[in-house]
């Protein structure tokens, strides 16, 4: 009897470090946050802009890692040092716009509008969005 | 006469454009972060790094948001913002400085340039003063700028019961930014 307590319990916990080990060191790879996922913000690029313009701490509370629908025009297209695509939303000349990184390389033309989803990180001269998706 | 005039003209542009101050820029200069201790891999990449530097001074600054650095691990990475460098309250890290050589640079010259960089780098609403050396890379007129910096994480205010553990208790810092 009491082997065989001792036995099931061997087994318990067996399990549950398997498990424990599958949640921290698999499941949290294969997992990450989607912007695709989730509820997004919706919002136009100018006025996210103003409000970290305004009041960044405000809007840091609003929006920091929180999935933003943002439509605006395309000023600038590129590519960052990992080859994926990023644009600068907002209007030519301001002093700050709304710049996305996305998750992969896109096909985007300058002056185009479009709607783009992805993970607000805050403000540095410009709004910063990441793991941006096109969503139309 | 007009031959003159636009000679002069001509003369007069390019002695501002020489003499104007030329700052280099950009938005998406990369840092690795690595601060693996014990065993498991602890390891972030940033893409957003907004960097400038100014040619004849050798004034820089290097601008990351902390929720831009990208885990293979989404666990890690929460633990990482929410345990670590409390991203939410203080959601900027910075480094102000200069590039103490940058006389020694020529951006003429396609080449590899050995640099000293000294500021102060501030993380976790944390400054202290650093310095380090890394290089610069001119390539068509391109530099690119690499360099390292390590970080005493506790001497930032950081706490966490891994740190010196499975948390190495200096995380390295690997800039690679092209401007």
């Amino acid at each position: 009897m009491f082997k065989k307590i001792i036995f099931s319990l061997f087994i318990i916990g067996i399990v549950l470090a398997a498990g424990v080990y599958y949640y921290v060191f698999v499941y949290a790879v294969n997992n990450k946050r989607q912007a695709s996922d989730q509820v997004a913000i919706v919002i136009a690029a100018d006025s996210l802009t103003a409000h970290f313009t305004n009041n960044e701490s405000l809007a840091n509370s609003k929006y920091l890692n929180k999935v933003l629908q943002v439509s605006g025009v395309i000023l600038e297209t590129g590519v960052n040092q990992e080859e994926k695509s990023t644009v600068t939303l907002g209007t030519e000349g301001a002093f700050s716009n709304v710049f996305v990184t996305f998750k992969n390389k896109e096909l985007l033309k300058k002056g185009d509008i479009i709607i783009v989803k992805g993970f607000c990180n805050g403000f540095l001269s410009d709004v910063v969005l990441v793991d941006g998706i096109v969503v139309k | 006469m007009n031959k003159i005039i636009f000679s002069f003209l001509l003369f007069i542009t390019s002695f501002f454009q020489s003499s104007a101050q030329k700052v280099y820029a950009t938005k998406t200069g990369q840092i690795y972060f690595n601060a693996t201790g014990e065993a498991v891999k602890i390891e972030a990449v940033n893409n957003q790094v907004d960097s400038k530097f100014v040619e004849s001074t050798g004034q820089i600054i290097f601008g990351v948001l902390v929720k831009g650095f990208k885990f293979e691990n989404q666990l890690m990475e929460d633990h990482f913002n929410e345990n670590y460098m409390e991203s939410t309250k203080f959601p900027k890290a910075d480094f102000k400085g200069f590039i103490t050589n940058i006389k020694e640079v020529n951006f003429s010259k396609d080449g590899q340039y050995a640099i000293n960089v000294d500021g102060t780098l501030t993380i976790h609403g944390v400054g202290n003063k650093t310095s380090t050396k890394g290089t610069m890379m001119i390539q068509n007129g391109v530099p690119t700028l690499k360099g390292e910096f390590k970080v005493d994480v506790k001497s930032f205010g950081i706490n966490g019961s891994y740190i010196g553990g499975k948390i190495a208790s200096e995380a390295i810092l690997k800039v690679n930014c092209k401007y």
